[in-house]
């Protein structure tokens, strides 16, 4: 008796043999038989474990798809793009921070350094032993401060002969 | 097996996540052995079954329709360049223990220890089937779909499905036999 070949075999386990000889022959043939059973049961236990092992690492994805599908409707956005937007934006920030704190530091130097203007300009207006308008006056006071250094008195009222 | 769906039942989209999210992960996941990576291309085929939605038309079943998808984004992550990173990841990673999975309560321990020393023959065999046979023995023998259905999902002929799918089991059968 001619056994059935794995082509056929597998047709059977398939449950796609269309040939009545085939099946006929794995019903009376017991090495077919045997070999058939084994074959289906191998392959039964196969499904049982994979659907066992996906559904253990399933689980979390499958708890997450409630959640997760929201972001499916056209109102929400897709997971990857808010993923892309926040890298966008933690980029933009990245840029932004520096050269906005590099602007700010300009701008205090520029005013510390007005202000230094400023404070030099009072300052030499304060030391000045005389007004704007009397400048022209400052050598014969210092001429007569020579003389007399304790009569010599500044616009303020301070005295600068004696320094 | 689920049975075609008009395409307005696609906008309960929440109800169609619940249903297949695990369908897709499961043969996914067997395709790929990567969980990551079966869950990011879960999520992708039902985002893009969301954004098709107008286009399906209910001739095949909205799970053939969805596995289908699924085989096209498998197919992709497979030709990029990541899939030859995790295909060196995986090179020196051993692969998940499905020996471990096998519902062997009812065993006696010498029947438990064969089952679970076949699952992993069976197991190491379908990672080296070409891509179509493991899917279409995937597609089969785990996921229950019947050879018009896995023709629609796989885009193969009849006789093409028939072809890949013997040549897979032959192979199985070789592994398994040895271990009589």
């Amino acid at each position: 008796m001619k056994h059935l070949n794995s082509e056929q075999m597998s047709a059977i386990v398939a449950g796609w043999s269309s040939s009545e000889t085939e099946q006929q022959h794995a019903l009376v043939c017991r090495e077919c038989a045997a070999e058939i059973d084994h074959l289906r049961e191998t392959l039964k236990l196969f499904r049982a474990s994979i659907r066992d092992w996906s559904e253990g690492n399933c689980k979390s994805a499958v708890n997450v798809a409630p959640q997760s599908s929201p972001n499916i409707a056209p109102d929400r956005p897709h997971p990857r793009r808010v993923a892309w937007v926040l890298a966008a934006a933690g980029l933009a920030i990245a840029v932004a921070v520096p050269v906005y704190q590099d602007v700010r530091e300009n701008e205090l130097k520029a005013q510390e350094e007005a202000d230094d203007r400023l404070i030099e300009s009072v300052q030499n207006q304060l030391s000045r032993s005389a007004p704007v308008a009397m400048q022209p006056l400052v050598p014969m006071l210092i001429q007569s401060s020579d003389s007399n250094p304790k009569e010599f008195r500044t616009e303020n009222g301070k005295e600068r002969g004696a320094q | 097996m689920p049975q075609a769906v008009p395409a307005r039942e696609l906008d309960d989209f929440d109800s169609v996540v619940r249903r297949y999210w695990p369908r897709i992960f499961r043969f996914v996941f067997a395709s790929t052995r990567d969980r990551d990576a079966a869950e990011s291309i879960t999520q992708d085929c039902l985002w893009r079954a969301y954004q098709a939605r107008d286009g399906f038309r209910g001739d095949a079943s909205l799970n053939t329709w969805l596995i289908q998808i699924a085989i096209n984004l498998i197919r992709d992550l497979k030709r990029s360049r990541r899939i030859q990173f995790w295909k060196r990841v995986q090179a020196t990673v051993d692969s998940p223990d499905l020996g471990a999975f096998v519902p062997c309560q009812s065993m006696s321990p010498e029947a438990s220890a064969l089952a679970r020393e076949q699952m992993d023959a069976v197991w190491a065999v379908s990672a080296k089937l070409s891509d179509r046979q493991r899917t279409v023995f995937l597609l089969r023998f785990v996921e229950d779909m019947e050879l018009l259905e896995i023709c629609a999902a796989t885009g193969l002929s009849e006789s093409a499905v028939k072809v890949h799918l013997y040549r897979a089991v032959h192979k199985i059968r070789e592994s398994v036999g040895a271990l009589r």
